[in-house]
């Protein structure tokens, strides 16, 4: 393959990075899975579209459809710990009517925005060779919000957060709020989601309604395939290991496409992937207890005392 | 220092499994006092603790601390002012996270938690310091997350956290009821050194009846959400075991029968 189609699904993969980076937020550290991803998404990719077609700047758009995925999160927060709706519903809830939503603020399904100005027009003015722009644009974005998780997520409020996904009644026996601190994870987690929808429309030149069916799916395999495939220890390493993971996760949807995959059984293929990851730790179990019960089973046939044999190590739990 | 004034409590009011937890508490703790709290499953011990702490909400009763009504304070504003041990040593600490990071949550106890790295080196060298004193070798291990910590260390560490922000009120509950024997009698000396070197004033659940009078200077017994015998200086030197156990079956005796009286009568 030409180096330009890796280097496409590089600059996929830094872009969905950013999205993966806010699943991170809620499924790793807040332990709370948000599904309002597949709406917020899109709600980026909407809000930054329509205000660059109305006139706006790209960076005050971009930075607007940031703004309204921290809505986004705010509002499923709400529903989750005020309104107490269990946070897969809460997402979910939200999620819909964000579809609406985005619909209303576009006015019609698809926003194009040929020779309008993006991000990425006014980089590529400013000097850049066109084929690096959004390598440059993208890589830039994913460099600065790893940097800035790493320093909040070691700040006294970013120690809050990562307890209230940890332990939730010791941090408020600390003194947390740990509703404030769902409602910040969730905001900050879609802020990065809509900002993340906000650059794929500029650099793919629209906006669509659909476009953010099965986001949550793809972001959860980018951050299962970082884990898994690098194994991160610490704060710094996980979060690259994130971006990392959805890089592997758009090339390996690149190779499946290229072997024959038509593109509409990606979805399934990346379904059976996270199943297949996320069901890792049951079907080790089960493998261990049946082999210990084979391996006694065997020794009572033989008529050796079972009572001292050690038992085959089990996984740990985490 | 702790006021707690007709305290009721009750579960699940008017269904069937309707339990009531504590029935018109009262109980006053003075500064720098430490009582053990004893009684059998179900007599309250835990949803008294739940109430100070804020965990659970009263129904009807007030609550102060020093000259704050705290009745109906959120869990997390009054946590400024409790400290607090569980019985799970998993609960006092986040797993995930490194002792240091563990002891920066409990350093900004009671504080509005603000947007700065919450370690410096400063605070490291007072952790350091203050690990060392618990003799456990922690203080040389302060990026260790604490999910490889034993339960015995766990504990340890929570108690440092409940004390470290020096708490009006030290609430433990049955912190030791987990541990090994042997690593239950360490946190145990170690419980009554802190106390007794920081004066805190502590509320001890526990089911050990001579650790509850072998330890600290007063003794309530609850019984079915009241509390039943309350006693210190020479008339809690006079108790033993034995007569403590003579005393909860002579307080279970009366309450039959006043159960019994009730029920003819209706």
């Amino acid at each position: 393959m030409p180096f330009w189609v890796w280097l496409g699904s590089i600059e996929e993969g830094l872009v969905y990075g950013l999205t993966a980076l806010g699943m991170y937020i809620t499924f790793r550290i807040l332990s709370m899975p948000d599904l309002t991803v597949d709406g917020t998404f899109p709600l980026g990719a909407a809000v930054a579209a329509t205000l660059i077609t109305a006139g706006y700047p790209p960076a005050v758009a971009t930075a607007a459809a940031w703004a309204a995925g921290c809505l986004g999160g705010l509002f499923t927060g709400f529903l989750h710990t005020k309104l107490r709706i269990t946070g897969l519903l809460a997402g979910i809830l939200c999620m819909s009517a964000l579809y609406s939503m985005n619909l209303r603020i576009m006015g019609r399904s698809n926003v194009p925005l040929l020779r309008l100005p993006t991000i990425f027009r006014q980089v590529e003015a400013a000097g850049v060779p066109y084929d690096y722009v959004e390598l440059l644009v993208f890589g830039a974005f994913v460099v600065f919000f790893i940097a800035l998780l790493h320093w909040f997520l070691r700040t006294e409020v970013g120690h809050a957060l990562r307890a209230t996904g940890d332990n939730e009644q010791m941090i408020r026996s600390l003194g947390v709020s740990t509703d404030a601190m769902k409602v910040l994870g969730l905001a900050l987690a879609n802020s990065l989601v809509a900002l993340s929808g906000a650059l794929l429309a500029q650099s793919q030149g629209y906006a669509d309604a659909g476009m953010g069916i099965g986001i949550i799916v793809s972001g959860l395999a980018s951050v299962i395939i970082g884990e898994a495939l690098f194994r991160p220890r610490g704060l710094l390493s996980s979060l690259i290991a994130v971006v990392l993971g959805s890089i592997v996760y758009r090339i390996a949807i690149l190779v499946a496409l290229r072997s024959g995959f038509a593109p509409t059984d990606l979805k399934i293929v990346t379904a059976m992937l996270v199943v297949l990851a996320l069901s890792m730790p049951a079907i080790k179990d089960q493998i261990t207890a049946y082999r210990n019960k084979r391996a006694a089973l065997s020794a009572r046939a033989r008529g050796v005392a079972t009572a001292n044999a050690p038992a085959a190590a089990r996984p740990k739990d985490f | 220092m702790l006021r707690l004034q007709h305290v009721q409590k009750t579960f699940n009011p008017g269904a069937s499994n309707e339990k009531v937890a504590l029935r018109g508490v009262s109980l006053t703790i003075a500064e720098g006092e430490f009582a053990t709290v004893i009684g059998s499953n179900g007599a309250g011990k835990s949803t008294l603790l739940n109430v100070i702490a804020g965990t659970h909400l009263p129904d009807a009763g007030s609550i102060h601390l020093g000259d704050r009504d705290i009745t109906w304070m959120p869990e997390h504003r009054r946590a400024a002012w409790i400290g607090r041990v569980f019985q799970d040593p998993l609960l006092g600490t986040a797993g995930s996270m490194t002792i240091e990071e563990n002891l920066a949550m409990a350093a900004a106890r009671g504080r509005r938690r603000r947007m700065r790295l919450a370690v410096n080196q400063a605070m490291r060298a007072h952790f350091r310091d203050e690990l060392a004193k618990l003799g456990l070798g922690l203080e040389d291990r302060l990026d260790t997350r604490v999910r490889f910590l034993s339960g015995g260390q766990r504990q340890a560490l929570a108690l440092l956290m409940a004390i470290l922000q020096r708490p009006l009120l030290l609430l433990l509950d049955e912190h030791t009821a987990a541990l090994d024997p042997r690593t239950a009698r360490q946190i145990l000396e170690l419980t009554e050194r802190v106390v007794r070197e920081h004066r805190l004033t502590t509320l001890m659940v526990t089911h050990n009846l001579e650790h509850a009078l072998s330890m600290g200077d007063r003794t309530i017994m609850m019984h079915e959400g009241e509390a039943v015998l309350d006693v210190s200086g020479a008339e809690r030197a006079a108790h033993t075991v034995d007569s403590l156990l003579q005393e909860f079956a002579r307080v279970r005796g009366e309450r039959l029968v006043d159960d019994k009286i009730l029920t003819t009568r209706a």
